[in-house]
């Protein structure tokens, strides 16, 4: 019997294929958009994480210091202490190549890492460096110590930048162009090596300490210490003040760490199309079991058990469930490739340069992607199962009936909706609550509203019939007033719509209100009017230094009226990375800051005068650091507290800055160097012709930057705007889902409204006129979506705004919301209903009203 | 000219079938009719014998696979979807067995939605509908919506409805089919009672043999075929 049952079942459901396909594809939408943004995600990072592990082999630990670099006699010292042990020396670099007119060569403009290494060091921590690696990399090798400004690439480099052995590179290091040979072509033995030579320039550490002008210093020394902590310890302990030793694992972990709240928010932003794929599931399942209530009644009649009947819906949900999130699996693949480019994108703006080019299908994304997809229509799918076995066994119950007995649902679920919305406004509120509990809070907020759907529905349909009816006549009441008769259809529909919207509001106002602080704060910052700088390969953070004879010549050059300057460089505050900055104060940089928690007339004579700092907003969210607490700051002498004087605004970083007056960093530390000046131009100079003057007066093999301010506000909202072009994919998505289910909800009612379009036809309403009924009914529907998606945009816009941005990045943005943009979210609601209603409108005007009338 | 005065719908060997898997079922099988105007005729048959495919074809909404049906001097096989759709809304009057009242519109909406659709607002199709309302007997419910109206009251105002335009002929498929036999005979009357003074014809389809009784002429279907029926005593 069971297996009739399940026969009978299924055979009816069949019955309905357009709007199984339509789940399906709701759920493979959403599970395609939850996959393509994870592995997209995922393979970014995989592509640096992997890369940066086998650059850094069977090292441990890492001696590294300030800008300064680590100067080589340690490691002459060390070997000779520890003759034991394995270490190397490394001077690493980010390089491009270049064209004789600096344009970048190889395709997508590739970042290469320039590695300084000591061949005779490196055999025990990168064995693929040493004898016995790849074939013919030993000799190369070789030829590198033997001959200064010799490089070796791997094949598929050289093939990507089309040169052969022999050939000379033109490199642009930091703010230099440089020229390299070509010896030796290495192809690549086994996945470690071919993942550690992937663009990777190899020279003597020799060779790299000219290119990168680091003379008698390293970046860092690598050392393979395993578990040894008491050695650890002991080398620590005899390091001079300047340098310190610490963990190689750490460097990759502040990077995961840092891009963890991205991630996190694009994540959070792909459930939204699952949630939307949800409501799909769950409008097709009422609707199958709706049209099956007399089977079902049949079936009860006949002795199956509710159990029975449950197991049956739940295990069709169940195949649902499969058949969409494999598809959905399959079309997040070549989401992830789209999407590859915009990710890695903004990754390379932002945390750190890495060139990635394919998808790496991680098994973990898949199968969370998996079950994520499979639960969410099961979950989809138990209210209806429920409703299905909760039934008593009534044959021939109408669908009026049930949906009078599902208006007594309304107060009850808008009752759970609120309880929601207060289970969320807690987590916003409590700071205890994490990130993501702000987004289980969010995710519990959009419930929340959405469960007020029904309500809504039923006030907005009556507000529009007397409205409708006074312009369409009894076709406009007629459409107002089916909304409500057919609530249990609409309000889903109206729910998932909505839901997409606001999402696309919710994302819009943030943006906007990031766009609006953003451009306030570049206007306030950029305080000079021609800037130039030594350019730099890592995303994030510039420590290139402008060679300081150029310096005194861009600042004394005519019609440069005054200059602050600024000094990119990274320490560590209780072994934590920091990025920090030192600048020259002066009138017109003062100006420049606005702090939230002092005056600016406290902060900066006190910044000048002693060993005091500012931080970034970010900065100080992360460490949970403010005005009047002290940091502590690894110096070239030594580990030392500064007073922190304020806390200002700043979104050039998300992990924020240290800033110190260029006398205090002099008092502690001996870089010299100058990243950037910000140059004033005297009265009635145009910082244009100002660019245009000082680019001629510097030499070709100088590769500084010299930009207007107005340009370099251009290119950092391309940055801004490129951040978050993703955002836009993302919501297209979950749009097109929205899209899907109302569709799906129209096909639905096209079908339990097959008799009353046929009784319309009979008493002499034309099919042309059927259609417009129809169409006006889904511009209702989709009208009443965009008017609930407004509220629900909006609560959700302040919560990215106020709680989401503050726990992800620490940033406090003002809220700014227009109005055009909503009224096109009104606009875009209804266009997108009647553009899904166009298909049961056509079909509902063909239906032929004798056959339509003949079945109930 | 005379003879579209006196017969308002004509039917000449007209044909229907059905095909039910791999055969062909006859419903109509040379089915030649004439109905006058004025004339209350009732049709009866057992179930699945081709009445309502009769009506449905008298009234546009299906059409025939052979011969040829008049209505009001028109050849529907002759004329296109739409003009069929306006003779339809504008000349004819259908009650259903399951009443069809418009559930999202009150009664008094639906008395107005035919109107409406001839082009008929305003006051004076207000007072239409009142005034069939009340001759009906349900003038206080012009405000209800018809699922809180018993079976009987919904019928009533679906043969309000099938008036309100004022059309010449009134197709009902079993009206009755759905009410008790005391509620049966009284939407008969009540139909009868509207219609006869204003010369309004009447075709009638039901399963009740008692209502031919009440008819002017009585058409049994069987077999395709149409039958008059001798008048009792």
């Amino acid at each position: 019997m069971s297996v009739l049952v399940t026969l009978a079942s299924l055979r009816a459901l069949a019955r309905h294929r357009w709007q199984i396909a339509l789940s399906v594809l709701g759920i493979a939408l959403g599970v395609a958009v939850v996959v393509g943004i994870d592995l997209a995600g995922a393979s970014s990072l995989r592509g640096f994480r992997l890369s940066t592990e086998a650059l850094t082999g069977k090292a441990t630990h890492e001696i590294s210091a300030g800008s300064a670099g680590v100067p080589e006699e340690l490691f002459a010292q060390l070997a000779r202490a520890h003759p034991a042990l394995a270490m190397a020396p490394v001077v690493e670099s980010l390089a491009l190549a270049v064209d004789e007119g600096g344009v970048a060569l190889g395709p997508g403009r590739t970042t290469f890492t320039l590695l300084g290494v000591d061949l005779f060091s490196e055999a025990r921590l990168r064995p693929w460096l040493g004898e016995g690696g790849s074939a013919g990399i030993w000799d190369a090798n070789l030829t590198l110590l033997s001959e200064p400004g010799s490089c070796l690439i791997s094949a598929e480099t050289a093939r990507s930048l089309a040169v052969e052995r022999g050939a000379t590179l033109r490199l642009r290091v930091g703010s230099h162009f440089e020229h390299v040979r070509v010896v030796g072509v290495i192809v690549p033995e086994g996945p470690r090596a071919t993942l550690a030579l992937k663009d990777l320039l190899l020279v003597d550490v020799a060779t790299a300490q000219e290119l990168t002008g680091l003379i008698g210093r390293l970046t860092r020394i690598d050392l393979a210490l395993a578990d040894d902590a008491e050695l650890a310890q002991r080398i620590s302990a005899s390091l001079p003040a300047s340098v310190s030793l610490r963990s190689s694992a750490l460097r990759l972990a502040g990077i995961e760490e840092l891009t963890g709240a991205f991630r996190l928010n694009l994540r959070a932003l792909s459930l939204v199309a699952l949630l939307v794929g949800m409501f799909l599931v769950y409008n097709t399942m009422t609707f199958s079991v709706v049209r099956r209530r007399s089977l079902i009644a049949t079936l009860r009649t006949l002795g199956v058990t509710r159990a029975r009947i449950f197991r049956v819906i739940a295990a069709e949900a169940l195949w649902l469930g499969v058949i969409g999130t494999a598809l959905g699996v399959w079309l997040g693949t070549v989401i992830a490739r789209v999407l590859l480019g915009l990710v890695s994108q903004t990754m390379n703006d932002l945390y750190f340069a890495s060139s990635v080019r394919e998808v790496h299908l991680d098994g973990e994304i898949l199968l969370r992607s998996v079950a994520l997809g499979i639960g969410a229509t099961v979950i989809g799918a138990l209210a209806p199962a429920f409703e299905a076995t909760g039934e008593r066994p009534r044959l021939g119950l109408a669908v009026s009936t049930l949906e009078s007995a599902r208006k007594s649902w309304i107060a009850r679920l808008a009752l759970l909706g609120s309880l929601a919305i207060c289970a969320a406004l807690a987590l916003f509120a409590l700071p205890a609550f994490g990130l993501e509990a702000s987004f289980v809070g969010l995710l519990l907020l959009v419930l929340g509203i959405g469960c007020w759907a029904p309500w809504f529905t039923v006030r907005c349909a009556r507000i529009f019939a007397p409205i409708a009816g006074r312009i369409l006549g009894m076709f406009g009441r007629h459409a107002a007033r089916g909304i409500e008769a057919q609530l249990s259809r609409t309000s889903v529909a109206i729910a998932a719509m909505a839901v997409a919207l606001s999402a696309t509001i919710g994302m819009g106002v943030m943006i906007d209100s990031f766009r609006s602080t953003f451009v306030k704060w570049l206007e306030l910052s950029l305080e000079g009017d021609v800037y130039v700088a030594a350019p730099t390969l890592e995303p994030g953070h510039n420590r290139s230094t402008i060679d300081p004879k150029w310096v005194e010549q861009l600042t004394s050059a005519p019609g440069v009226a005054g200059f602050s300057t600024y000094r990119g460089f990274a320490t560590h505050s209780a072994g934590r990375p920091v990025q920090g900055a030192a600048v020259s104060v002066n009138a017109e940089r003062e100006s420049a800051f606005e702090f939230s928690d002092a005056r600016a007339e406290e902060v900066w004579p006190e910044f000048v005068a002693g060993d005091t700092v500012i931080v970034s907003e970010s900065f100080g969210y992360r460490a949970q650091l403010g005005r009047g607490e002290r940091i502590s700051l690894e110096t070239d002498r030594g580990v030392r507290e500064f007073l922190i004087l304020g806390t200002y605004a700043d979104f050039a970083s998300e992990q924020g800055y240290v800033l110190l007056s260029r006398d205090t960093y002099g008092r502690w530390f001996d870089d010299r160097g100058v990243t950037s000046l910000a140059l004033q131009a005297e009265p009635g100079v145009d910082p244009d012709a100002l660019v245009a003057q000082l680019r001629a007066s510097l030499p070709a093999e100088q590769a500084l930057l010299v930009r207007s301010n107005r340009s370099i506000r251009e290119s950092s909202l391309e940055v801004f705007e490129r951040t978050f072009a993703v955002t836009g994919v993302l919501q297209i998505f979950a749009t097109l889902t929205a899209a899907i289910g109302v569709l799906s909800a129209l096909l639905a009612l096209e079908l339990e409204r097959a008799r009353e379009i046929g009784m319309l036809r009979a008493l002499g309403v034309t099919p042309r006129e059927v259609g417009r009924l129809v169409l006006a009914q889904t511009g209702m529907l989709g009208l009443v979506a965009g008017l609930l998606a407004l509220p629900l945009g909006i609560a959700q816009a302040l919560v990215l705004v106020l709680v989401l941005n503050k726990r992800s990045f620490g940033w406090s943005l003002d809220l700014q919301v227009d109005a055009w943009p909503l009224l096109t979210t009104l606009g875009l609601s209804v266009a997108a209903a009647l553009l899904a209603g166009a298909l049961p409108a056509w079909r509902m005007s063909r239906a032929r009203p004798a056959l339509a009338l003949r079945g109930d | 000219m005379e003879d579209t005065e006196k017969v308002v719908v004509r039917l000449r060997a007209v044909e229907k079938h059905y095909r039910e898997g791999d055969s062909t079922r006859r419903v109509l099988d040379g089915v030649d009719l004439d109905i006058a105007r004025g004339e209350f005729l009732v049709v009866h048959g057992p179930s699945g014998s081709g009445k309502s495919t009769l009506l449905n074809l008298i009234s546009g909404i299906d059409l025939a696979d052979g011969g040829a049906i008049h209505v009001l001097g028109r050849e529907l096989g002759k004329i296109s979807e739409t003009s069929r759709t306006l003779l339809r809304r504008e000349r004819l009057g259908f009650v259903f067995q399951f009443f069809n009242l418009i559930p999202t519109l009150t009664v008094g909406e639906n008395l107005l939605f035919p109107q409406e659709l001839v082009g008929r607002v305003g006051p004076d199709a207000v007072s239409r509908a009142r005034k069939l309302l009340d001759r009906v007997g349900l003038a206080q419910r012009w405000s209800t919506f018809p699922d809180r109206l018993s079976g009987g009251e919904q019928q009533r105002v679906a043969i309000a409805r099938a008036l309100a335009h004022d059309p010449d002929i009134v197709l009902a498929d079993e009206p009755t089919g759905n009410l008790d036999d005391e509620s049966a005979r009284s939407v008969v009357e009540l139909l009868q009672e509207l219609l006869r003074p204003a010369q309004k014809t009447l075709v009638l389809v039901t399963h009740n043999l008692a209502l031919g009784r009440l008819a002017d002429r009585t058409l049994r279907v069987a077999h395709g075929k149409l039958a008059e029926e001798a008048r009792g005593p």
